[in-house]
């Protein structure tokens, strides 16, 4: 091979291989215009104080209901990793749901209780109450109470709520009452190529164990009449082939439309790609188990993560 | 054999000659009788001024002793002057008598006495026993503000007299006498200075009168909702007590005892009457019987009897109709905005106890 022949021919594998770059570079961007990746799910918690001797005397009032919601929502991160539990404003992304805990009296005597009780909602829903067992701030026979000293009350509440938030029988409520009913994706795609779920959800945000378990509930009309229908899934996993990649998918484990099962066939029905055609979708997390090792299955390493 | 020495020559005395030793004192000169005039006269203003300002602060006992000592001393000094000295001292006191430097002496005597004539005052209390039942008493002598002027004395049938003479002292103290011990009268006035001799009886010169002593307490509703002493808040409750037709006003409310009933002197005498830890057991007690867990009744007690406020802004009779009423104040867009609590104001009869707890409304 003469110089100018191993020249010519350099040139024109470096050409090729700047076109095949060129092109690599411009579907990935087409791609990340086309589809954004997806925002980490987040549920706002707030801490609301109704008792009227704490709202009408407590100095800095929005700030003392910030500490809590924040120290509050902080366990509840702790427990919960897939979502973004912010005690704060939202971030930007609508959040999938609301947890208020509320300071409330009762009457009773001597004084009125002092409690803390739980509200939320799906979404960006209106707030109601949950099945949450109310936690005693003050009894009826405490006088000595903090209505005039921001951080004291704080101190106090997060002294009594703190403990039975951690308490395992709250929290086995709390799965029941909040977790379980907070929809972490409204869409979701069914993929025939590999029989599976995708839900448009980062999988290294929310982290989910592969023995954790989702429901996918949707609505749609069919001949004039709602239908409603729903999916249980199974194994969720961060997907590791386009498109999508990255993206929570699950197989399917049992399907049913109104009171009709599906008969499934290797974990998927003939029906599916056009089940949630038009209909409304949500999909919460039924089961949850934190994934242990994440991101070594996402492809990242673990010290980068 | 030799002639004889002529004798040495008589010393010639060159010293002139001493002048004549000069003449005693004629005894019954003109000397003698001015001074002894002079004593005369000065003697009895002497006399009574030391007995004016003096002599209860010598007292009786001391007087005796001290005066024949004082005899004593001097007619042993006599006899030694008169067996040593071989003079006769009744002479010599007659010749010092007619000498012009003792009518000096007496002179400066006599202006020294005059500057401390005009210059001293004398404030003695004195136990008359009048109505008392032979106990003691303690009483205070203090400036109007409260600064003491002299330490307390105690005078009563072991110790019938107190005080003292302030020589070269004559400036005019407004004074005011408390007894303070047992607190059962008004205090006086006790004015010194210039020449007087201020004599207070104890305690006949004292009207009596009953001190009441106010605690008043916010009870349960009202202690939840004011601001613990440690609290900076931002809402401020405001004490107003009308007693006699005058409304007295007590800023910034807190979770504490306010002590009233008496002005400003005699009100911290009054609480030295006042028994804590008796008052602490009647708020638990209280506060138990208002249905307070009883930890909480406990920690409450403690916090508001040992949390004094103390309110010296009126005195008050029994009979005597108050009514109180609680502001609360609180700031929006830069203003105060203010509203009576609710269960305010209320009437509140002094009682003839001496010490007596007044519960501000429970609330709701």
């Amino acid at each position: 091979m003469t110089h100018a022949d191993h020249f010519h021919h350099t040139s024109r594998g470096g050409a090729l291989r700047f076109l095949a770059g060129l092109l690599l570079w411009a579907g990935a961007a087409g791609a990340a215009w086309a589809e954004p990746d997806p925002l980490r799910p987040q549920v706002l918690v707030g801490f609301e104080v109704e008792a009227d001797k704490f709202r009408h005397n407590l100095p800095q009032l929005p700030q003392a209901s910030a500490d809590m919601a924040r120290a509050i929502a902080a366990e509840f991160a702790l427990r919960y990793p897939f979502a973004d539990w912010a005690g704060g404003p939202a971030a930007g992304n609508p959040p999938i749901g609301r947890l208020v805990a509320r300071l409330v009296q009762q009457p009773a005597v001597p004084l009125p209780e002092i409690s803390v009780k739980w509200f939320g909602a799906a979404g960006e829903g209106a707030p109601v109450a949950l099945a949450l067992p109310a936690i005693e701030i003050y009894s009826p026979g405490v006088i000595d109470r903090e209505t005039n000293n921001r951080q004291a009350l704080v101190s106090h509440v997060l002294q009594r709520v703190l403990p039975v938030v951690r308490s395992d029988g709250f929290q086995q409520r709390f799965m029941e009452a909040v977790v379980q009913g907070l929809p972490i994706a409204t869409t979701a795609e069914m993929h025939a190529t590999d029989h599976v779920v995708v839900i448009p959800r980062l999988w290294r945000d929310l982290r989910l164990g592969q023995e954790s378990k989702l429901l996918l509930v949707f609505k749609k009309p069919v001949g004039g009449q709602e239908q409603q229908g729903m999916v249980k899934l199974v194994l969720p996993s961060p997907r590791t082939r386009a498109p999508k990649q990255g993206w929570l998918e699950a197989a399917v484990q049992d399907a049913s439309i109104g009171a009709s099962s599906l008969t499934l066939d290797k974990g998927w029905h003939a029906s599916f790609p056009a089940l949630l055609d038009g209909a409304k979708v949500a999909c919460f997390i039924r089961e949850y188990r934190p994934a242990a090792l994440s991101g070594v299955l996402d492809g990242v390493s673990l010290v980068s993560e | 054999m030799p002639a004889p020495a002529d004798p040495p020559p008589a010393a010639v005395d060159l010293q002139p000659p001493a002048p004549p030793a000069p003449a005693p004192p004629a005894e019954g000169g003109p000397w003698f009788w001015c001074n002894l005039l002079a004593l005369a006269l000065l003697a009895p203003f002497v006399t009574w001024w030391f007995h004016k300002h003096l002599d209860l602060y010598l007292t009786e006992v001391l007087l005796i002793g001290g005066g024949l000592s004082l005899w004593a001393v001097l007619r042993a000094v006599y006899g030694m002057v008169e067996t040593l000295g071989k003079i006769d001292p009744a002479s010599l006191s007659r010749r010092a008598l007619a000498s012009p430097e003792t009518s000096l002496v007496l002179a400066v005597a006599a202006v020294a006495f005059a500057l401390a004539w005009g210059k001293t005052n004398s404030f003695y209390i004195e136990y008359d026993g009048s109505g008392a039942d032979d106990r003691e008493f303690i009483v205070q002598v203090s400036h109007p503000d409260g600064r003491p002027f002299l330490p307390e004395f105690t005078v009563g049938p072991a110790a019938k007299v107190a005080g003292r003479a302030f020589v070269f002292q004559g400036e005019p103290q407004e004074l005011v006498c408390r007894i303070v011990k047992p607190l059962n009268y008004k205090p006086q006035p006790c004015p010194i200075g210039g020449r007087e001799a201020l004599r207070v009886k104890v305690p006949g010169d004292f009207e009596q009168r009953a001190f009441h002593l106010l605690r008043i307490v916010p009870h349960i509703g009202l202690f939840q909702e004011l601001p613990d002493v440690k609290d900076q808040p931002s809402v401020r409750y405001e004490l107003r007590v009308e007693a006699g037709g005058v409304a007295h006003t007590l800023p910034d409310l807190r979770r504490q005892t306010v002590f009233a009933g008496a002005l400003k002197a005699d009100l911290p005498l009054l609480m030295g009457g006042h028994d804590r830890a008796e008052y602490q057991d009647e708020l638990s007690a209280e506060l138990r019987a208002a249905s307070v867990e009883e930890d909480s009744a406990a920690r409450i007690a403690a916090k508001l009897a040992r949390r004094e406020r103390v309110w010296p802004a009126f005195d008050v009779q029994a009979g005597q109709l108050l009514r109180l009423s609680l502001r609360r104040i609180e700031q929006q867009s830069g203003r105060d905005t203010a509203r009576e609590v609710d269960g305010f104001p209320f009437d509140y009869t002094v009682t003839a106890d001496k010490v007596q707890t007044i519960w501000m409304p429970r609330l709701p």
